[in-house]
């Protein structure tokens, strides 16, 4: 465990030398504060608009966050051949990948705690009170990050951060169209199609389920047996992603 | 007592579009006993890091052997006891030195306890005196190369593991890199390298092995492949009478005239006594008779030359 832990602290300190790490924190501030002062000016509840705003921008520059520094998070180890040296230590593929994920994971809680602050002097701002499903909310958008993020270390077990970044944005979209795949599983399509909708539906992350931002906007209480079955969902989807990148990545060759 | 043992070792790899597979290991064998410092030697592409990447864990060998201490490789701990620098080394640039070699030592689950005194004492034995905190990024080839020797000494490892370590480096660079590993040998470390710089295997080898295509060409000691061949003999002389000049011109292959001396050199043996006399015999004084041993340049040459530029 100690050294997965000394590889999650190098993660964490070569992330947080990335310059695209800033330039996206930077754009999430400005929409946060842009947001909450145009909003002002627009007819309709002032509150609620910051709220939807801010979150909506925590999550979009989290899941930028994730995806830009997930893809590169193994494919640039060994592409640089950095990784050659801890892996011909007793260090475990297992460990390797585990600690390069909880390194993503610090600097995403950093980058949230971050955002959190931000969003606490929008809507001090707005003159509107710290609700509970406010914070529901942005817990379940780190969920999101945490599946996003897992894709996108996942694809950097065997290809390149380019096509490892396309393939996991559309996954955040995807993700987000599970209802319209859910349609797609009804009686009126073919056996086959059915069939193949079902398979997404299934395999794919359902990231709608994380997904409590109207809620959050129009004030309304979500449930503590949904928030929690929400955790769980997003934990154990987190826990598949990664065991199938140590599965990959104990096999590869490194050339 | 055996460190090494590679047993029949084959690994392939797929290549181009079709991805056929192309054989780069053929059944390799050879050994590394304690206390040796053992250079695989071969051109380029000859197999040399793929056999020490399934040393060191990080590519598959589809069949074969290998053991170290005897026991097989596979379980993570079994590396606890190599030290491996790789070709061409890349670090994390942006740890300080000792912020490296303590990343390095975490992994090694070394104690917090002397640490930091032990990773003193290896900046001092790899010539880094007071580069600890300097950014790995300030560092030049040669002291990457030798913070790279030096994360591989940590945790005291059975064997050293160099993947060319040589390449790339200017004259000094290599030299001072070559007084590290002379003075490890000092110490009675077991070295495995791979090289095809062949200058530098005469100075630092107990034993060679040739790979070349895959496989084991040759293997011996330094001595026993080099020691026994002398390549010619140097006869240097002064004054002689003026026939002496024309008789020795139909024997020796070369004859240098100095201000005061006369060089000639000999191929054949058995020619060595007669000169000599001659020589005498014409009123000339023997000033030195050198006999030149073949270099391992020049074996290489002889017994490798065409499979190895093929």
């Amino acid at each position: 465990m100690k050294k997965t832990i000394s590889i999650a602290i190098l993660t964490f300190k070569e992330a947080i030398r990335e310059k695209i790490l800033y330039n996206l924190i930077v754009f999430a501030l400005i929409f946060i504060g842009v947001g909450a002062e145009a909003a002002y000016f627009v007819i309709g509840d002032w509150e609620r608009i910051v709220k939807d705003i801010s979150l909506s921008s925590i999550e979009i520059f989290g899941v930028l966050i994730s995806v830009f520094l997930g893809v590169g998070l193994i494919a640039k180890e060994v592409d640089r051949k950095t990784a050659y040296a801890i892996l011909s230590k007793p260090v475990s593929r297992t460990s390797f990948v585990l600690g390069k994920y909880l390194g993503l994971l610090m600097i995403l809680g950093l980058n949230s705690i971050i955002m959190l602050i931000a969003l606490f002097i929008a809507l001090l701002y707005a003159r509107s009170p710290v609700e509970f499903v406010t914070i529901q909310a942005f817990v379940l958008i780190f969920f999101q990050f945490m599946i996003i993020g897992g894709f996108a270390l996942l694809f950097s077990t065997f290809t390149t951060p380019t096509l490892g970044a396309i393939i996991s944005l559309t996954l955040y979209v995807i993700g987000h169209l599970s209802h319209d795949l859910q349609y797609f599983t009804s009686e009126k399509f073919s056996p086959l199609f059915r069939w193949v909708a079902k398979f997404f539906y299934l395999t794919l992350p359902n990231l709608e389920i994380l997904n409590v931002k109207p809620l959050a906007t129009y004030s309304t209480p979500v449930e503590g047996a949904y928030f929690l079955n929400a955790i769980v969902y997003g934990i154990c989807y987190s826990v598949f992603l990664i065991t199938v990148a140590v599965l990959i990545f104990r096999r590869r060759d490194l050339k | 007592m055996k460190i090494v043992e590679i047993n029949k070792l084959k690994k392939s790899f797929r290549r181009g579009f079709l991805g056929r597979r192309f054989l780069a290991l053929k059944g390799l064998s050879f050994s590394v006993e304690r206390g040796e410092v053992y250079g695989l030697l071969g051109p380029n592409g000859a197999g040399k890091t793929t056999t020490i990447k399934i040393l060191t864990g990080l590519l598959s060998a589809d069949s074969g052997g290998i053991k170290i201490l005897g026991e097989p490789i596979g379980a993570p701990r079994i590396r606890e006891k190599i030290g491996f620098l790789p070709e061409n080394p890349q670090f994390h640039d942006f740890l300080t030195g000792e912020e490296f070699l303590n990343f390095h030592s975490n992994l090694l689950g070394m104690p917090r306890y002397g640490r930091k005194e032990k990773i003193k004492e290896l900046f001092n034995a790899v010539g880094l005196k007071g580069a600890g905190d300097l950014k790995l990024r300030a560092y030049s080839k040669g002291m990457i190369q030798r913070i790279g020797v030096a994360q591989a000494l940590l945790g005291e490892p059975e064997i050293l593991i160099l993947d060319e370590p040589m390449s790339g480096l200017d004259p000094i660079g290599r030299k001072e890199l070559r007084d590290i590993i002379l003075s490890l040998k000092e110490r009675g470390k077991t070295i495995f390298f791979s090289t095809h710089i062949l200058p530098d295997v005469e100075v630092i080898c107990d034993r060679i092995g040739v790979i070349l295509n895959g496989e084991l060409k040759g293997e011996g000691k330094l001595e026993e492949l080099l020691g026994a061949r002398i390549k010619s003999y140097e006869i240097s002389f002064r004054g002689g009478n003026t026939g002496l000049i024309e008789k020795l011109n139909n024997v020796s292959t070369r004859i240098l005239r100095g201000a005061d001396q006369i060089t000639i050199y000999l191929e054949k043996e058995e020619l060595v006594d007669k000169t000599v006399q001659d020589i005498i015999q014409a009123g000339g004084k023997l000033a030195a008779l050198i006999p030149h041993r073949e270099t391992l340049e020049e074996y290489f040459v002889r017994t490798y030359g065409k499979e190895w530029v093929r």
